[in-house]
C-alpha cells in the first residue's frame, strides 16, 4: 500500500543538522489554538503578544460590544495561515537554511531522507500567489511602505503615541458632568488629536518616502523596473494609506472601547452622587423645584412618564385623595395631555412634601427620582451622542417667495422714506397705496440705480444737497434690494414677544416619511439655537451683538403638534436647545387646523401625509428678570437662526458603531488627500521643501475666510473715496486666484467627521460618498494628476549620491 | 506562476529573438548638457556620440571620472533624457517599460534598501517585474546561492559589507533573466573571488546571447570579458572598437613553452638574435596571476574556517544557467592574447610546484634575499622552507584580507 505523503519544508543548519516543518495553506491547531499553539512551538513572544492582545478584545466583548470579536477572528486567520512562514522564519533568523518543498510520510522522514540525498529537495515552495500579476508592481511598491515603518520601529512609535492620546489621555477628562458633554468632550477631543497626529504623519510619510527614495537613489533601481512611474507614485500613496487604515483600525479600537468605558464609569459614579445627593438638589436635578406645573424635559419620555404615572396613583392613594381604583387611575392619567399628567403629578407631588414630616417628599419618591434621573441622564447619551441622527429641516424654498413679495414692500418702503422726492423711480410712486410687487422689482431696480447715479453726480457737481441723513444711501439697486431681502429673512426668525399661546411662531417640518409609524418611544431631538432678535441685515454684525444682548433667561413655551405636547421653559440665548420628541406628536388635521390658512401651499395638497407633519409653535413670553418673580418679564424679541439651518428635528438615522466607522472612513478620506499633497511636492522637491510647501498650502486653506471676504468686498482694500471703493491693480490677480483656491478649497472643507460624530449627528452613506468623491476626485485628483505628471517626467539621476 | 509567464518574457519576445547581429542598443548623437535652475547650460557631459551594441556582446564602457560613462548608464535606463541625439534599446525609448523588462541594471553604488533583507530585496524587485510568487522565491534561492549570500539572507542589507552589498545588487539585476545586463564598476569592492564569479557570469551571461554593457575603472576586468569597448574622454569618445584590434601589438609577438634545456635555450635566443636586435628582445619566466594565487589560497583556508560575510558563491544559478560550458575571463583573456599559460582551475596548492618557477624576478625579489640567477639561466626552484615561510607570510596577508571582509560587515 503506498504511503500517505505530505508536504514538508526542510531546513539545514550550517551545523549539519536538518528539520521539517509541515507546509500547509491553513494550519488547523494554529487558527484554532493561536497564542497556544504559538507556545509549543516555541514562538514565546508571538504567544506572550497574542495573548495580550486576545485578553484585551475578551473584556471588550465582556463589557463593551461584541465587535471586539473582530481582532480576536483577524489574530486567529492570520496565525492560522501563517503558520508555516512564521515557524520559517523563527528558524531561519536562528541561522537555519531553506533546502526546499518533499513530499514524505513524516517530519522526521522528509528531513532524513533529505539529508541522506535520497530525496532533492523541490525548490518550488508553497507560496500563495495572492496578488494578481499586473498589480504586484504596486504591491511591492505598498509593501515597502510597510516594511520601512516596521523596520525603523515608526509604525510602533505612532500607533503608541496614538494609544496614549486615545486611552491615557482622556481618563483625566471631566466634561461638562454630564455623560453627554463627557462623550462629546472625548469624541471631539480624541478625533481632533488622531487627525493632527495621523495628519502631520501622513504628511511626514508621503514627503519622505518619495523624495528621499530619490534624494539616496534608490529610486533609480525602481525607475529602471519595468513599472511606470505613476504606479510607484500610486504605491507608495497606497502604502501610507493602508499604514494610515491600520492605525485608525487600532485608533479607532481604542476610542470606541473608551468611550464605553467611560459611559459605563460615569453611569457607576453618577448613580454614587445621586444616591448621596440631598433631596432639594435632586428635586431641583429633576426640575421639580420650579413654581406651578412647568413640565420637565424627562417627563417627555414615555417610560418617565408612565413610572411618574405610577408615582402619582401612589402618592394620591397615600394622601387619601385617590377616587376609583388605582388601575382606572392610571389609565386615566395615560389618557390625558402632557401637561395635565405633569399637573396631576406635581399635585400629588407637592401634596405628599406637605404632609411628609421632613422639608421633602417622602424618601420612597427620591430615590425612585434618583433612578429616573441615572436613567435618563444615560438615555440622553444613547440617544443624543451615541447615535447616528439624521436632520430634517423645514421646507424653505417656498418660502423665498413670501419673502421676495415681502422685501419688495420693504424696499418700497424704505426708498420713499430715505430718497429724495425727485430721485423717485418713475412710475411706482403714482399711487401710494400699491405696495410694489416681486416682479415689478427688476425694473424699479434698474431706474433706482439710473436715479442714484444722477444723484451722486449732481452732488459731485454741486448742483444738488443732500439732506440730512440721507448721505449713506445704497450705491445702487441691487444693493439696496440685498439690503431688505437679507431684513426680509431676519424679520421671519424673528419670535416676537406674545403673552398668549399659538401667536407667535409657527414652523412645519414635513420631510420625514413614515414619522407616524415609527416606534411611539422613538425618541427624536428637536433641535434649535435661540438668539436675541437684532434688526440688522448683516450677519457678522448681527452676531457681533448678540454679545452685547443680556445673556439671562427667557421664558419659551414650545408646542408640538395639535397642542398635545408642550415645553415651557426658560431658555438661554446663544446656545443650542434640544428636546425629545415621540412619533406621537406628530400630525395634524388639515381640514380642521386653527392654522389652516397659515399652512404652507405644499401642505395644503394631500401630497405630504398629514400624519407625518411635524407643527412647531413657538411662543416668546419674554426675558425673566427674576426666577422668583417669574411673572416680572421684559418684552423682548427673540430669533431662531431659520435660514441657518438651526433649526431642526434630529432623528435616529444608525446606531453609533456605524456612524463612528462612517465618521472613521471620512477622517481616512481626509489623510487621503494629505498624503496625495505630500507626495504632489515629493514629486518635484526635496524633503524640506517639500514638508515647508505642504505646511504653506494648509495654512493657505485655513484662510479661506479671509479669501472669502476679500471676494464678497471686490477687492483687497477697504477705503472708499465718496461712495466708491479704491482699486489696485492687485485686486485683479487676488480676486482670481482666491476664486480659484476657494472654489477648490472650500468645497473641501465641508467635511468635517468630528463635530458631527460629538453631536451625534449621522454622516450618511450619501455624504461619506460625496466628501470622497470631492475630497479625493476633485483636490485629490488635482493633487494626483499634477504629482504623477511632474514625477513621470522627473530626471531622476541627478540627486542624491550622483 | 512559472518563469514563462513572467512579464519581461511575456513582452515582445520577438525583438531579442535576432541573430548575433541584432542591435541591442542604437545610440545616435547623443548630448547630455545639464542646465541650472534658469535653463543656463552648466557642464556638456556627453557630446555627440553614437555607437551601436549588437545582441550577445560584452561592451565595456572605459574613461576617467567625469567622462561621461555613467550619464550615458543613466540614458540608457532611461533616468537621464538626452538634451540631444537618440537612443533605442530593444528597439524602443529607454523608458518604455517593455524595454525595462529586459533589461538589469546594476548601479556603481548599492541603491538598494537599507531596511530589507537579501531575501526580502530579491522578493521585492521580483515583484516589480510581476514575476509569479513561486517562482520568484525559487529565483531568490538560486541567486542567493549563486552570489554566496544564503547563510546571511536574514541580515538587512544596511548591515552588509560594501562587497555583499554589490552580491545582492548583482542577484536584483539578474531576477528577471535579463537580455541586457548593464553594470556600472561591478567589481567595486568585492574581493578577488566575487571579481572572478562576476567576470565569469559576464562571460555565462554573454554565451547565453545576453548583452553586456559594462563601466569600469578596472581594465583589467574589461580586457577580460569585453568584446568591444569605447573610451570616453570629455563626453566625447575617443576610441572604439573590438579589444582585440584595439590592443593588439602587430608589431611584436610573445611565445609560451615548457622550460628548455640551457643549451636549447641558448640556440634558439641565438638564432632570434640574428634578426631582432639586443633591446628588442625580452626573455622571462610567464608568472602566475595574482587573482589565480588569491583564489587558490582563500579556496583552501574555506575548508577549515568559517565566515559571518559572504562566502564564496556557487555556481550560475539555475535559470541564468546557458547549456555549453563557458570559458573562464582567464580563458577569453589568454585567447585573446594567443599565448597558453598555466591553468587557472587546476587545484591550486600552496607549496610552489618545483617543475615551474612561476614567478617573476621582481616578485622574487619580495619574497626572497636571495638574487635571481643570470638572465640566460633558467630560474631554479627556491628552497622549500624559504618558501613555506614565504607564503605564510602572504597567507597571514590574506587571512587579514578575510578578517577585515568579516569586520566590514558590521
Amino acid at each position: 500500500m503506498a504511503e500517505a505523503k505530505s508536504r514538508w519544508s526542510v531546513y539545514e543548519h550550517p551545523q549539519g543538522e536538518f528539520r521539517a516543518l509541515p507546509a500547509r495553506h491553513l494550519d488547523a491547531a494554529a487558527l484554532l489554538l493561536g497564542p497556544i499553539w504559538a507556545f509549543l512551538n516555541g514562538l514565546i513572544l508571538l504567544s506572550v503578544g497574542l495573548l495580550i492582545v486576545e485578553a484585551i478584545a475578551a473584556a471588550g466583548i465582556v463589557y463593551w460590544s461584541k465587535w471586539y470579536l473582530v481582532p480576536i477572528l483577524l489574530i486567529h486567520g492570520h496565525t492560522g495561515f501563517n503558520a508555516a512562514r512564521l515557524l520559517g522564519r523563527t528558524l531561519k533568523e536562528n541561522g537555519w537554511v531553506y533546502r526546499g518543498d518533499v513530499d514524505a510520510p513524516t517530519d522526521i522522514a522528509a528531513a532524513a531522507r533529505v539529508k541522506s540525498g535520497e530525496l532533492e529537495p523541490k525548490l518550488e515552495p508553497l507560496t500563495i500567489d495572492t496578488v494578481p500579476g499586473p498589480f504586484k508592481p504596486v504591491y511591492a511598491i505598498a509593501r515597502l511602505t510597510w516594511q520601512a515603518a516596521f523596520r525603523y520601529k515608526f509604525f510602533w512609535a505612532v500607533a503608541f503615541m496614538l494609544v496614549l492620546v486615545v486611552a491615557a489621555l482622556p481618563l483625566v477628562l471631566k466634561g461638562d458632568g454630564t455623560a453627554e458633554g463627557l462623550v462629546s468632550v472625548l469624541l471631539t477631543y480624541t478625533l481632533a488629536m488622531v487627525f493632527v497626529l495621523l495628519g502631520a504623519t501622513t504628511v511626514w510619510l508621503a514627503c519622505g518616502t518619495l523624495s528621499r527614495d530619490v534624494a539616496e537613489c534608490q529610486m533609480q533601481m525602481v525607475a529602471t523596473k519595468p513599472i511606470p512611474r505613476w504606479q510607484i507614485w500610486l504605491g507608495k500613496w497606497l502604502g501610507i494609506m493602508s499604514l494610515n487604515a491600520a492605525l485608525l483600525f487600532l485608533v479607532g479600537i481604542s476610542i470606541y472601547g473608551m468611550v464605553y468605558f467611560r459611559v459605563q464609569t460615569f453611569e457607576s459614579n453618577h448613580e454614587r452622587a445621586l444616591a448621596l445627593m440631598p433631596a432639594d438638589k435632586v428635586e431641583r436635578e429633576a426640575s421639580l423645584h420650579f413654581p406651578g406645573y412647568r413640565m420637565p424635559r424627562w417627563f417627555f419620555r414615555p417610560w418617565a412618564a408612565s413610572l411618574a404615572h405610577g408615582w402619582t396613583v401612589k402618592m394620591e392613594k397615600d394622601a387619601g385623595t385617590i377616587g376609583g381604583s388605582e388601575e382606572d387611575r392610571l389609565q386615566e392619567l395615560q389618557k390625558m395631555p402632557k401637561p395635565e399628567q405633569f399637573e396631576a403629578f406635581k399635585v400629588a407631588y407637592e401634596n405628599a412634601k406637605s404632609t411628609s414630616e421632613g422639608v421633602s417628599a417622602p424618601d420612597w419618591i427620591m430615590d425612585e427620582l434618583r433612578g429616573m434621573l441615572a436613567k435618563f441622564e444615560l438615555e440622553k447619551v444613547k440617544h443624543r451622542t451615541l447615535a447616528g441622527r439624521a436632520s430634517v429641516k423645514p421646507e424653505t424654498s417656498k418660502l423665498e417667495e413670501e419673502m421676495q413679495a415681502y422685501a419688495a414692500r420693504l424696499l418700497h418702503e424704505d426708498v420713499s422714506m430715505r430718497l429724495e422726492r425727485q430721485f423717485w423711480p418713475e412710475g411706482y410712486y403714482n399711487s401710494d397705496s400699491e405696495p410694489l410687487k416681486f416682479e415689478q422689482v427688476p425694473d424699479f431696480k434698474n431706474k433706482l440705480t439710473q436715479n442714484l447715479n444722477s444723484r451722486v453726480d449732481l452732488i459731485f457737481s454741486g448742483d444738488f444737497q443732500p439732506s440730512a441723513g440721507k448721505d449713506d444711501l445704497p450705491l445702487n439697486g441691487d444693493e439696496w434690494w440685498d439690503h431688505w431681502f437679507s431684513m426680509a429673512k431676519v424679520h421671519w426668525e424673528a419670535v416676537n414677544f406674545s403673552t398668549e399661546n399659538l401667536e407667535s411662531r409657527q414652523v412645519f417640518f414635513f420631510h420625514l416619511p413614515g414619522a407616524h409609524s415609527m416606534p411611539a418611544d422613538e425618541a427624536i431631538t428637536l433641535r434649535f439655537k435661540l438668539e436675541g432678535f437684532v434688526n440688522e441685515a448683516d450677519e457678522s454684525l448681527r452676531e457681533t451683538m448678540q454679545i452685547t444682548i443680556s445673556d439671562t433667561l427667557y421664558d419659551a413655551l414650545l408646542i408640538f403638534g395639535n397642542g398635545i405636547a408642550g415645553a415651557r421653559d426658560y431658555l438661554t440665548i446663544r446656545t443650542f436647545h434640544e428636546f425629545f420628541v415621540y412619533p406621537t406628536y406628530f400630525g395634524i388635521d388639515r381640514k380642521n387646523d386653527p392654522d389652516r390658512g397659515r399652512l404652507p401651499e405644499e401642505l395644503k395638497s394631500d401630497s405630504v401625509d398629514e400624519r407625518d407633519i411635524f407643527k412647531l409653535i413657538i411662543v416668546n413670553h419674554g426675558q425673566v428678570v427674576d426666577l422668583d418673580q417669574p411673572d416680572k418679564r421684559i418684552k423682548f424679541s427673540l430669533s431662531i437662526p431659520y435660514w441657518k439651518g438651526q433649526l431642526e428635528l434630529l432623528y435616529h438615522e444608525s446606531s453609533f458603531e456605524v456612524n463612528f466607522l462612517r465618521s472613521m472612513s471620512v477622517v481616512f478620506c481626509w489623510l487621503g488627500i494629505l498624503g496625495l499633497m505630500g507626495l504632489a511636492m515629493a514629486s518635484f522637491m526635496d524633503f524640506p521643501m517639500a514638508a515647508f510647501a505642504c505646511i504653506g498650502l494648509l495654512v493657505i486653506s485655513l484662510c479661506t475666510g479671509v479669501m472669502e471676504q476679500v471676494l464678497a468686498d471686490g477687492g483687497l482694500r477697504q477705503t472708499y473715496t465718496i461712495g466708491q471703493r479704491n482699486t489696485h491693480f492687485l485686486d485683479w490677480f487676488a480676486l482670481v486666484a482666491f476664486k480659484a483656491l476657494t472654489s477648490i478649497i472650500s468645497p473641501l472643507q465641508d467635511y468635517s467627521p468630528i463635530t458631527s460624530l460629538s453631536e451625534g449627528r449621522s454622516i450618511t452613506w450619501g455624504m461619506l460618498g460625496r466628501a470622497y468623491l470631492v475630497v479625493w476626485g476633485l483636490g485629490g485628483g488635482i493633487f494626483a494628476a499634477f504629482g504623477m505628471g511632474v514625477f513621470s517626467q522627473r530626471e531622476l539621476a541627478l540627486h542624491g549620491k550622483e | 506562476m512559472m518563469a514563462t509567464e513572467t512579464r519581461e518574457q511575456t513582452t515582445d519576445a520577438q525583438a531579442g529573438s535576432g541573430g548575433g547581429n541584432e542591435v541591442v542598443v542604437k545610440v545616435q548623437g547623443l548630448t547630455k548638457v545639464f542646465k541650472d535652475f534658469w535653463g543656463r547650460p552648466k557642464a556638456k557631459a556627453v557630446n555627440d556620440v553614437s555607437f551601436d551594441i549588437r545582441r550577445g556582446e560584452v561592451f565595456g564602457l572605459l574613461g576617467p571620472n567625469g567622462s561621461g560613462k555613467s550619464t550615458t548608464i543613466k540614458m540608457l535606463l532611461g533616468l537621464l533624457h538626452p538634451s540631444k541625439g537618440q537612443i533605442q534599446v530593444f528597439g524602443r525609448s529607454p523608458r518604455d517599460v517593455r524595454t525595462k523588462a529586459r533589461i538589469g541594471y546594476l548601479p556603481e553604488e548599492s541603491y538598494l534598501y537599507k531596511y530589507l533583507d537579501s531575501e526580502e530585496t530579491l522578493d521585492f524587485f521580483g515583484n516589480l517585474f510581476a514575476i509569479g510568487g513561486p517562482e520568484r522565491r525559487k529565483r531568490a534561492e538560486q541567486l542567493l546561492d549563486m552570489v554566496g549570500l544564503k547563510a546571511v539572507h536574514l541580515r538587512t542589507v544596511g548591515e552588509f559589507s560594501k562587497g555583499m552589498q554589490r552580491r545582492i545588487g548583482l542577484a536584483q539585476a539578474l531576477i528577471n533573466d535579463p537580455d541586457l545586463v548593464i553594470l556600472d564598476e561591478p567589481t567595486s569592492g568585492m574581493d578577488p573571488i566575487g571579481c572572478r564569479e562576476m567576470k565569469d557570469l559576464i562571460l555565462n551571461l554573454a554565451e547565453r546571447g545576453k548583452t553586456v554593457i559594462l563601466s569600469s575603472h578596472l581594465l583589467s576586468d574589461v580586457e577580460d570579458v569585453c568584446d568591444r569597448a569605447v573610451i570616453y574622454y570629455g563626453g566625447q569618445v575617443q576610441a572604439l572598437g573590438e579589444l582585440k584590434d584595439l590592443l593588439a601589438e602587430r608589431d611584436s609577438v610573445r611565445i609560451t613553452m615548457p622550460l628548455l634545456p640551457k643549451e636549447s635555450m641558448d640556440k634558439v635566443l641565438d638564432r632570434i638574435r640574428e634578426d631582432v636586435a639586443e633591446d628588442k628582445l625580452e626573455v622571462e619566466n610567464p608568472t602566475q596571476n595574482l587573482e589565480n594565487y588569491f583564489i587558490n589560497v582563500v579556496n583552501k583556508a574555506r575548508e577549515s574556517e568559517a565566515t559571518s560575510g559572504a562566502t564564496s558563491g556557487s555556481q550560475v544559478a539555475e535559470f541564468l544557467r546557458s547549456d555549453g560550458p563557458v570559458k573562464s575571463a582567464v580563458d577569453r583573456r589568454l585567447e585573446r592574447l594567443s599565448s597558453p599559460v598555466a591553468e587557472p582551475e587546476a587545484a591550486p596548492e600552496l607549496k610552489p610546484k618545483p617543475e615551474a618557477p612561476k614567478v617573476d624576478e621582481a616578485k622574487l625579489a619580495a619574497l626572497s634575499d636571495d638574487q635571481p640567477e643570470s638572465e640566460s639561466k633558467p630560474a631554479e626552484p627556491k628552497p622549500e622552507e624559504k618558501k613555506k615561510e614565504d607564503l605564510s607570510k602572504a597567507n597571514e596577508k590574506l587571512s587579514g584580507l578575510l578578517g577585515g571582509n568579516d569586520d566590514d560587515s558590521k
